[in-house]
């Protein structure tokens, strides 16, 4: 079905993401990206210095799996883990890893901790989460 | 041997005792990554990161096929405390023997103390939309440190232990 990001979810990731890439020996290693270049509706563009690439470099030349969630207070308000392809493409000082969106779960403790939310259309995506959640992140 | 400091183990306690959000990152034997948050964190000697066991589904079965692990400050970030734990863990689950060892604690003496960590530290700053009342706890993840790393600005990646 695809991944149709809702508008909550794409303020909250412009916020800073924790990254996840495994390597093939399974592996993984984790950065983080403190500045987002874009997000539309199924794909993230994240925008690293090379010290944050630096630990994923590797990793993804071998695995293009990135998993993500929020960074800060995030990562207890914004309950979701994000999965996708990655690739990343250097410009000047800054690598662009773009993520494709592939699967979204819910991290809420409780009754839907794993819930899988990206076979929902986009309408029942959109109302699941506003009976939940309607807070943004603090500018 | 890594040897956590006294920072880290004050970073790496339930966010309510002057602690940190984390996320805990595991892979299964294929490589697909996983990453999510978690409230109930706390030390155990000298190298040894403990998680509770309460809503974990993939990370579980990640780790039953795959021990490696890292388990990183998720909040607060750029605060002093950006580090990332990496190592081997395991879910020590009731039913262990008491004396299965994992790098030198025993299950019983972790179940014995972080048991029933709901209790023990119930979560009243987690906000009422997200906190669940009765979480019914099943083991408790115990990542034995081999590494730490940074993931401060500017330095991320650079070994600190």
């Amino acid at each position: 079905m695809g991944i149709i990001l809702t508008n909550r979810m794409k303020e909250w990731i412009k916020t800073g993401c924790h990254l996840n890439v495994a390597d093939k020996k399974g592996i993984p290693h984790v950065t983080v990206a403190r500045n987002i270049d874009s997000v539309s509706d199924d794909e993230v563009i994240f925008a690293l210095t090379r010290d944050e690439y630096s630990v994923i470099k590797e990793p993804l030349s071998e695995n293009s799996w990135v998993a993500f969630g929020v960074s800060g207070i995030g990562s207890i308000r914004f309950c979701y883990q994000f999965k996708g392809q990655g690739k990343a493409k250097q410009k000047g000082d800054t690598i662009f890893l773009t993520v494709k969106l592939l699967e979204l779960y819910c991290t809420k403790p409780g009754c839907y901790a794993g819930l899988r939310l990206d076979l929902k259309t986009p309408q029942e995506l959109d109302a699941w989460e506003s009976n939940l959640w309607k807070d943004l992140p603090k500018k | 041997m890594v040897k956590l400091t006294p920072d880290m183990k004050e970073a790496l306690v339930v966010p309510g005792k002057g602690g940190s959000l984390v996320y805990l990152a595991t892979a299964s034997i294929d490589g697909k990554p996983n990453i999510a948050g978690m409230r109930y964190v706390a030390t155990m000697k000298d190298d040894k990161v403990l998680i509770a066991d309460m809503f974990l589904i993939k990370t579980k079965r990640n780790l039953k096929e795959n021990p490696e692990c890292s388990i990183v400050i998720g909040h607060p970030i750029n605060s002093g405390r950006d580090w990332v734990f990496k190592g081997k863990a395991i879910d020590i689950e009731y039913g262990f023997p008491p004396d299965f060892d994992w790098y030198g604690i025993s299950a019983k003496e972790v179940l014995d103390e972080w048991g029933d960590w709901h209790n023990k530290q119930p979560p009243d700053e987690v906000p009422p939309d997200v906190v669940y009342s009765h979480p019914a706890q099943r083991g408790i993840v115990v990542l034995h440190v081999e590494k730490v790393y940074s993931i401060e600005k500017g330095k991320v990646g650079e070994k600190i232990l």
